[in-house]
């Protein structure tokens, strides 16, 4: 046995991984307080350590008791029901992961052997009861008489039941046991799983041993760890009468280098393998608090640092005046809620400070009038004084300035060092971020430490207003009680903000506070080396239609400064970490690839809300007033296939924010005269049409906007939304509840807005298409075909939902007043709609009359990409054959299981060379239809050229704002295109084409249930593709036929122009 | 400030000493007005220095002028073209260009001559280092009622140089790329405190012939143009183009 001091020391180190039993261990009973272990367990998420929670109860019992909510899913997990169910736990709760299904024959074999041991112990005289209410199991219970007392009065209960065991002639509980599992196999069960808690014996499918097998695979091994990183905690791993105690089962050979710890009483002893330590739940909490504490001293040691691996830092040297807008947006921290660009802390002449909350609109106030967003009052502010003189760029010479972007943790930090006009030099570190943990709060730690004299620093923080004006119509400030301060601002007709602030010394820097007028002063005399460290944390609450009330800014910063900005700090970078998990594409072998699609899904990730259903992904993110955070088609075609693929759960709000507004698009389309749902072109907060009626064109002139009037094929791109996310998740819930009505009044907008003609062939005339160089044209092929598809799936759609829940499909059905009438009205449309697909030539013609307009010579198109309408003139452009962005191309792209490579071949050669790529949304699509050719050369070439359109350097797109659709289409261009992962139907095809500077590509996705990591590369003149499956079966298609990949490794290879093989190894 | 008059008795100091009082006006500059006589050369008989007391000296005239601007308090010379196409620029002025550290005001014989400046024009191809002129047009001429016209010649190919801000390649939604370009364009290459106009004009086609009917058709009364000081072989052809077709006096600043 171990002596205590070799106990402490064996547990004297970080755990990745903590298990530990429910009842007993961590609690005393199901009455007991839970709140500390809840806390503990809630730190130990955020801090990246996994939790497995085993127990033979049930979630209501276990959750209901712990109650634990981490910041992020995919951290705690609940391994439930004896073995048979598997949760995870999130911010909303437990989710079910897993749960094993007895079969009819098994449900039999149980309640056979059940009673097979009830009429064996009645022919000796016991009464006994059979319980069925427990999954996968009958318990027999042997005190039918007694009560079930808590674990602390076990003996007392072992001596009751062995009593009366003994007056039946039977040996104990031990005896029966060995009964139950004889007669489960004879009842035909092959590996019965017998337990005992002494009242009851259990004769089930599942036991202990298989949660603790779940933990090895999904936990250990498929996070890359080993089983020496688990810890596993319980309270009876040692025998409890005559059968072993309820934690034994837990003692699987395969964990032989876990570390196990027993906190019960164990009156018998415990095997060697198991550190006996005693102190019931009191030391179980030592222990959490222990691991907790070893990471806070890790974390606390030092100012944060970015990552140090240059694949996820995003570096800006120096300080350019001409660069520094598109600096600032390139450096937006955000979560979904707000976004805050990267100005610097003091300001400067071309500094644009700015915060911008999603969905939060007022009225604009030049004309046109349309809905534009509030900005937040302006909680970055930072002044700085050294030596009595003011600190910022201007005064004296830069010596060192950087500004780094962790992507991997969602933080910007600067390092600036300063000499000072007086000959002082001073150095400068910030850290910021927009916690992704608390969505509402906001953080900054900024240090400033003299290098060469002593002297005076001082920060001063600063509450101001940014954007001022238009749809802001009032800004008012306010102090706290305590030290810091309240800004609200108001829209006109909107919402509103209020955000609390304050400043304070960091933990250990010598320099105090001083409160002056509207800014936090702090700071003290220094000596060389001593850093004056202050942390900034602010609140910031937001409401749609209102100020929202100071007290929940107020409440909101107090939980802020509670934790403080370490414990903030390690919170959102946990819940990065976990993001990332599910998101990270990893390119071996061109830098510049890597950087690219790394930025985009960090900006991907920080714009999007994963549960709030009044926002949406704006059309330029929520770094920069551009597009005033407009939701357009971006969102569903470009950007929401990276998060159904990768966080289905922010797809499904993105999808629910379309539902919420579907009113908005009834009406647009009853204004209009149509029937049906038309969603707006542009969408802010109340669903309505919010494209202004004109603007300003490139000489300044005004021109009429057609788009909110004619691009109608938006309501077809949201329908598709719809569709690709059910068939991806299988979210049968979301489809039944939102998404089979957002389909049927789509396809009902479109059977409306066709018109039969005399040629007895239905059309859609004055549209705008993809292709926006050609207003108000006839029968685009996108509209056409998208509208035919949207009525078709709508009709497929309405047949599952009448087969799931007829009830519900009839209310629906009656909801919207539709009648098989209307129904077969609409498959007229869809049969008869016009579409200008060519067979014999297997090409779509883009529009009515498209063949007739005029050719320009090739060469006047490039270089692209080119606003060919401003280079060509717009006269020219609306008579030529000259197409702005994808547009057939963008329709074989989207609806590539339905058109094979034949027509996309067809239509890519033919429509490629005319496309100038004259809007951010055309080359990452083209990149993924090339590649999905084949045809690498190209497809690289038109990668490069969307991953330039934010990152060039010598382009300035980026300063108002980033191009969303432009990183969704890298992220689809890149997964989609190069790794070949595209799906089909209800599986996954498989056909890579990677570009030859890629060596490897790391692509995690979930699919229906399903989580799979693919790892492919070019070997040898041929494919690899390494497959970790999780979760459940995954779906896939190798050449052309479909097949099931069990959980587990796969690797499969192909020679070029050969089919896969799967290889062992 | 001192703007330096290089009177030669072309036939263009008339407009030359007119629009150079007039800038130095508008700047809140001090004029002066020298005569650089050169080995073989005529005396100075009818240069109407309208008051100005003309400098004489002897020597090579671009090495003294040149010497002026190094050694004194010179900032900016005005000098004067003759009128005409071709090499017609003069052996001063093209030796001065070919080497120039202080903005050159240059009037050619037959363009309208500044009287009083409310419109000027900034070519700008977006690029930092061409953006000089409006930091100086900024700095020397910004004035509330003045209006500075920056404008941007679209030719289709773009500078290649860091923190270039060209027209945008990609128009996703004109009704906004259109004003936020403009806006960004005029933040980026103009921080004038000093509350003048600025209107942000683009356009499409040759560089020199653009902003010749640009100037023509909006009244300008100067031209204040970055340049980088080379005709070496595929430089400097909007330059001589201008020095040829201007409608009014260009002010030549050295790119940054």
């Amino acid at each position: 046995m171990l002596s205590r001091e070799d106990t402490s020391k064996a547990l004297a180190r970080e755990f990745a991984v903590l298990c530990f039993s429910w009842n007993g261990t961590v609690v005393a009973d199901r009455q007991a307080d839970a709140t500390a272990v809840r806390s503990c367990a809630e730190r130990l998420c955020a801090l990246g350590v996994d939790i497995a929670i085993v127990s033979g109860a049930n979630v209501a019992t276990v959750d209901g008791q712990l109650r634990a909510r981490p910041d992020v899913e995919g951290r705690l997990f609940l391994f439930l029901s004896s073995g048979s169910e598997v949760y995870v736990v999130g911010p909303n709760g437990p989710r079910l992961l897993e749960r094993r299904r007895a079969t009819e024959a098994e449900e039999a074999q149980l309640t056979a052997a059940a009673e097979a041991l009830r009429d064996r112990l009645a022919a000796a005289g016991l009464d006994v009861e059979i319980d069925c209410g427990r999954p996968n199991r009958r318990g027999v219970d042997l005190f039918p008489e007694g009560p079930d007392p808590p674990k602390r009065q076990t003996a007392e209960l072992q001596e009751r039941v062995n009593a009366r065991l003994a007056r039946a002639g039977l040996q104990g509980v031990g005896e029966v046991v060995d009964l139950s599992r004889a007669l489960a196999r004879e009842a035909g069960l092959a590996h019965p799983r017998i337990t005992s808690n002494i009242k009851h014996v259990e004769i089930g499918l599942t036991d202990r041993s298989d949660s603790m097998r779940y933990v090895l695979r999904s936990l250990i091994r498929d996070r890359g760890r080993r089983p020496q990183d688990l810890i596993v905690l319980g309270d009876e791993f040692g025998p409890i009468s005559p059968s072993e105690g309820s934690d034994y089962l837990a003692l699987i050979p395969e964990l032989g280098r876990s570390t196990f710890v027993s906190v019960g009483a164990e009156p018998n002893g415990v095997t060697p393998r198991v550190l006996r330590v005693g102190g019931g739940p009191k030391e179980l909490l030592r222990i959490l608090n222990d691991q907790l504490a070893r990471r806070e001293e890790v974390a606390l040691a030092g100012f944060p640092k970015p990552s140090p691996h240059s694949a996820w830092r995003f570096d800006v040297k120096g300080f350019d005046p001409f660069r520094e807008r598109e600096v600032e947006t390139w450096l937006t921290v955000a979560n979904g809620e707000s976004g805050t660009r990267g100005a610097l802390e003091e300001g400067s002449a071309v500094s644009t400070p700015a915060t911008f909350v999603a969905g939060v609109f007022g009225d604009g106030t030049d004309e046109p009038r349309f809905r534009q967003p509030v900005p937040a009052p302006d909680w970055t502010g930072l002044r700085l004084r050294a030596w009595g003189s003011v600190v910022n760029l201007s005064n004296g010479e830069l010596l060192d300035h950087e500004r780094v972007l962790d992507m991997r943790h969602g933080v910007v930090y600067r390092y600036w060092r300063q000499r000072l006009r007086n000959g002082h030099t001073l150095r400068v570190r910030t850290a910021r971020f927009a916690s992704l943990a608390d969505r509402q709060i906001l953080a900054i730690r900024a240090e400033a430490t003299p290098e060469d004299a002593p002297g005076r620093i001082v920060w001063a923080g600063a509450v101001g207003v940014t954007h001022a004006g238009g749809p802001t119509k009032e800004t008012e400030f306010e102090k706290l009680d305590e030290p810091g301060f309240i800004a609200r601002t108001r829209g006109r007709n909107g919402g509103g903000h209020v955000l609390a602030v304050t400043t304070r010394a960091a933990p250990g820097s010598p320099v105090v506070r001083h409160v002056e007028q509207a800014r936090d002063v702090i700071g003290g005399r220094l000596e060389p080396g001593d850093p004056a460290t202050v942390d900034r944390l602010a609140a910031l609450v937001s409401a749609r239609t209102k100020v929202p009330s100071a007290s929940s800014a107020r409440r909101a910063l107090a939980r802020a400064e509670e934790l403080g900005f370490d414990e903030l700090l390690r919170r959102h970078r946990a819940a990065w970490e976990a993001r990332w998990r599910d998101a990270d594409l990893v390119v071996d072998g061109d830098a510049g690839d890597q950087e690219a699609l790394r930025f985009s899904i960090y900006h991907m990730i920080s714009t999007a809300h994963p549960t709030k259903d009044t926002v949406s992904v704006g059309a330029r993110g929520l770094g920069g007033m551009s597009y005033f955070l407009h939701v357009f088609w971006d969102t569903e075609i470009f950007v929401l296939p990276f998060f159904i693929y990768s966080h289905p759960e922010t797809a499904r709000t993105l999808l629910a924010y379309r539902y919420r507004n579907l009113d908005g698009a009834r009406e647009k389309a009853r204004h209009m005269g149509h029937h049906g749902a038309l969603y707006p072109w542009e969408s802010a907060d109340k669903g309505v049409e919010t494209t202004p009626p004109y603007g300003l064109g490139p000489d300044g002139e005004m021109v009429p906007i057609l788009s909110g009037l004619m691009e109608h094929h938006i309501s077809a791109d949201v329908a598709w939304g719809v569709w690709e996310y059910w068939k991806a998740t299988a979210d049968d819930a979301f489809m039944a509840s939102m998404g089979v009505e957002i389909m049927l009044e789509t396809a009902r907008f479109w059977a409306s807005r066709s018109s039969l003609d005399a040629d007895g062939r239905y059309h859609i005339r004055l549209v705008v298409g993809p292709d926006e160089y050609h207003e108000g044209v006839d029968d685009n092929a996108y509209t056409n075909v998208l509208a035919r598809w949207n009525i078709g799936k709508a009709v497929e759609a309405l047949g599952w939902l009448e087969h799931v829940d007829s009830g519900y499909a009839a209310e629906l059905r009656h909801r919207l007043d539709l009648d098989d009438t209307e129904i077969e009205q609409w498959m007229g449309v869809m049969w008869n709609l016009e579409d200008g697909f060519d067979p014999a030539t297997n090409l779509f013609e883009q529009f009515a009359g498209f063949y007739q307009m005029d050719d320009v010579p090739i060469e006047k198109l490039r270089p692209r990409p080119m606003a060919a309408d401003l280079m060509l003139g717009r006269e020219v452009t609306l008579r030529a054959k000259v197409v702005k962005q994808a547009d057939v191309v963008m329709l074989c792209h989207i609806l590539s299981d339905e058109y094979g490579d034949d027509v996309a071949r067809a239509n890519y050669d033919y429509y490629e060379p005319i496309t100038c790529h004259g809007s951010s949304l055309s080359p990452g699509i083209h990149a993924a239809v090339a590649a999905r050719l084949g045809d690498v050369p190209l497809a690289v070439e038109d990668f490069k050229m969307a991953a330039a359109i934010d990152l060039a350097d010598n382009m300035g797109n980026a300063a108002r704002g980033l191009h969303m659709a432009t990183m969704g289409g890298l992220w689809q261009a890149a997964v989609m295109g190069f790794a070949g992962l595209q799906r089909r139907h209800e599986a996954l095809l498989i056909d890579p084409h990677l570009p030859p500077t890629w060596k490897r590509v790391r692509v995690p996705l979930q699919f229906r249930g399903a989580r799979a990591e693919f790892e492919l590369r070019r070997r040898r003149a041929g494919d690899e593709v390494g497959i970790t499956v999780e979760r459940a079966a995954l779906r896939v298609i190798l050449d052309g036929v479909e097949r099931e990949l069990r959980p587990g490794k796969h690797r499969l290879r192909r020679a070029d122009g050969q089919p896969w093989q799967e290889v062992t190894r | 400030m001192t703007l330096l008059i290089a009177v030669a008795d072309t036939e263009a100091d008339r407009e030359l000493v007119v629009s150079a009082r007039c800038l130095a006006n508008a700047a809140g500059w001090d004029a002066r007005a020298v005569h650089v006589r050169e080995a073989g050369g005529p005396e100075l008989d009818s240069a109407d220095a309208a008051g100005l007391e003309i400098v004489d000296l002897e020597g090579d005239a671009p090495a003294e002028l040149a010497r002026l601007v190094g050694n004194s308090d010179v900032d900016a010379v005005a000098l004067g073209l003759r009128s005409g196409a071709g090499p017609s620029i003069g052996h001063v002025t093209e030796a001065l260009m070919a080497g120039f550290s202080a903005p050159l005001l240059l009037v050619r014989h037959g363009m309208r001559p500044l009287t009083t400046l409310r419109r000027l024009v900034v070519p700008l191809e977006g690029s930092p280092s061409a953006s000089a002129a409006m930091r100086h047009a900024d700095g020397a001429l910004c004035a509330r009622g003045r209006e500075i016209v920056m404008l941007h010649v679209v030719t289709g190919s773009t500078p290649d140089e860091r923190g270039s801000f060209p027209a945008p390649r990609i128009v996703d939604q004109e009704h906004y790329e259109w004003s936020a370009w403009q806006d960004e364009f005029c933040m980026r290459f103009s921080q004038c405190p000093e509350g003048g106009r600025h209107r942000v004009c683009m356009r499409v086609g040759d560089p020199a012939g653009t902003i010749v009917k640009e100037a023509r058709e909006d009244g300008a009364e100067l031209i204040v143009l970055s340049w980088k000081g080379s005709f070496a072989e595929g430089h400097g052809a909007v330059v001589k183009k201008l020095l040829e077709t201007a409608p009014c006096p260009l002010l030549i600043v050295p790119a940054g």
